[in-house]
């Protein structure tokens, strides 16, 4: 009903080849406690240019699956396929934001030259100075780009970290709770920043929330991951949603849409809000 | 000189105009270990112009200068890589432990027996004295750095080196400045002690000798010297650090 209820001015994309496929994927770590799965069989494709929101409680293994996306953790069963290729190491052009810009960014740097770190020594400094400019731009920070971050709000910390990302020009992007430690207005302006990003930008952006309103504006399709690691449940996907609201999005009117709502709804109950 | 304390700075001129009032007139007046400031400054008179002061203080300061050099290269080198390298951990750690108890004082006399009465030897026994701050903030510094840090230069491709260098390094200089501004202080006390025990020169021995030949106000002289030096030193090292940590403090 969602679906149906509304124009889809953006054409289907399922023709593109897909950026990740993910076929019966586990992961499992090893902690002081021994070796855990903490994720399952995971299956899913994500194509280019998508925006894939993940939502779900703590302890499902969102970041962990993240981890593995970006190759910082290598799975232990199952494949996981970037352009076709399994992962193994960081894949060149897949850039992870961190959620924790605080440790994530360099505090002994200013605005442009952490936005420089991944540049430096790989090209002409014209053309990283170019390419820095363009990403402090895109991100609204013009004006503070020699100021250290201690000066610069939670919001804007988290603003240089994407900046950093893009300098790249990235074709995936992982976001790892990027907006969670922001206070609601900062998150609302940030995720129209990202939203004003992608619509002239070619990037895929895998997102991990476990705000079900975040997950629903932003994603082209959500997924919902359930489980309790800690109780020797892994973490697998338990629904697939796909969000065919209009974009541009609104922050108020998208908001108060029957279909967002109809979304929202499902995506409640799928993640048990109730439960409390 | 911005945040020039006037307050503060009044209660000291008045801490030694009662000093000098009660060391005169009052209570001090037969308390011989404690000349009143006047005296005081009287025998930094005699002690400038006879040319003694000068030689001793150029010969602590160098001797502690040198011993500081040593030990902040190789306590940083030998704590970062006692932070960075667990196999050079397990091998090393436990005798830098026990060794780092051994109070630097005791080893002196030994050191003395070894090496002669050299200004080598003070070097080497303030040396000993001032790498032990030094290699253990360097290493809690490479161990309290966060995984992220290294997690972030993965993600863009970095090598080892280029981690090492461009994240990790830069992250632990202000556990470096921590260590050498303790590493300085450290070697000016141990340098101090040595010219008490090892070599007869510097201020260190003046303190011995005013106290032998019960100069008091001579003694107080060099006290106060070493007073001014030790401020002076916490200024220079303070300011060095604020210089050489972009972005403030962490």
């Amino acid at each position: 009903m969602a679906g149906d209820a509304q124009t889809n001015d953006e054409p289907e994309e399922s023709a593109s080849s897909p950026v990740y496929e993910l076929k019966e994927v586990a992961v499992d770590l090893t902690g002081v406690l021994g070796t855990r799965r903490i994720l399952s069989d995971i299956s899913l494709t994500v194509h280019q240019r998508e925006i894939v929101g993940i939502v779900g409680r703590s302890g499902t293994g969102k970041t962990t699956l993240m981890r593995a996306l970006g190759g910082l953790t290598a799975p232990a069963a199952g494949e996981l396929l970037l352009n076709g290729e399994p992962i193994s190491g960081t894949p060149e052009g897949v850039v992870t934001i961190f959620q924790d810009y605080g440790n994530a960014l360099l505090p002994w740097r200013t605005v442009a030259k952490n936005v420089a770190l991944p540049l430096e020594g790989r090209m002409r400094r014209s053309e990283i100075r170019e390419r820095v400019d363009r990403a402090i731009d895109s991100v609204q920070l013009r004006g503070r780009e020699n100021d250290y971050l201690n000066s610069l709000s939670g919001g804007m910390q988290q603003r240089v970290q994407i900046a950093r990302a893009l300098a790249v020009n990235p074709a995936v992007l992982l976001m790892d709770e990027p907006f969670g430690a922001l206070d609601a207005l900062t998150k609302a302006s940030l995720q129209d920043v990202l939203l004003d990003l992608h619509s002239h930008n070619d990037a895929t952006i895998i997102f991990i929330t476990h705000d079900l309103d975040e997950a629903i504006y932003l994603s082209d399709r959500t997924f919902v991951i359930s489980g309790d690691v800690s109780a020797g449940d892994p973490g697998h996907l338990s629904l697939e949603l796909d969000v065919e609201l209009p974009r541009p999005r609104h922050q108020v009117r998208t908001r108060e849409s029957p279909d967002y709502l109809f979304l929202r709804h499902t995506l409640g109950d799928a993640i048990d809000l109730a439960r409390g | 000189m911005r945040n020039l304390n006037l307050l503060g700075t009044a209660v000291i001129g008045l801490v030694i105009g009662l000093w000098e009032v009660a060391a005169r007139w009052g209570p001090l007046a037969d308390l011989d270990a404690l000349p009143s400031p006047g005296e005081i400054v009287a025998a930094f008179g005699e002690l400038l112009s006879d040319g003694s002061l000068i030689p001793a203080v150029v010969h602590t300061l160098w001797i502690a200068l040198l011993a500081a050099v040593v030990a902040i290269s190789a306590g940083t080198v030998l704590g970062l890589l006692l932070g960075a390298s667990s196999a050079f951990r397990l091998v090393t750690q436990s005798s830098f432990d026990v060794l780092r108890t051994i109070p630097a004082v005791s080893i002196m006399p030994v050191l003395l027996l070894l090496l002669g009465p050299e200004p080598r030897t003070e070097i080497i026994a303030g040396s000993i004295a001032a790498t032990w701050p030094m290699l253990v903030n360097a290493a809690d510094g490479v161990r309290s750095v966060h995984p992220r840090l290294a997690e972030v230069g993965q993600v863009f491709g970095f090598s080892r080196t280029r981690v090492a260098v461009r994240l990790t390094l830069p992250a632990v200089v202000p556990n470096l400045l921590v260590g050498a501004r303790l590493a300085v202080v450290t070697a000016l006390l141990a340098t101090l002690l040595a010219e008490m025990i090892i070599v007869p020169t510097g201020l260190g021995w003046a303190l011995i000798s005013a106290q032998n030949a019960i100069q008091m106000a001579q003694m107080w002289v060099v006290v106060v010297v070493c007073g001014w030096i030790g401020w002076l030193l916490s200024i220079a090292l303070t300011q060095i650090a604020r210089n050489l940590q972009p972005g403030g403090a962490r």
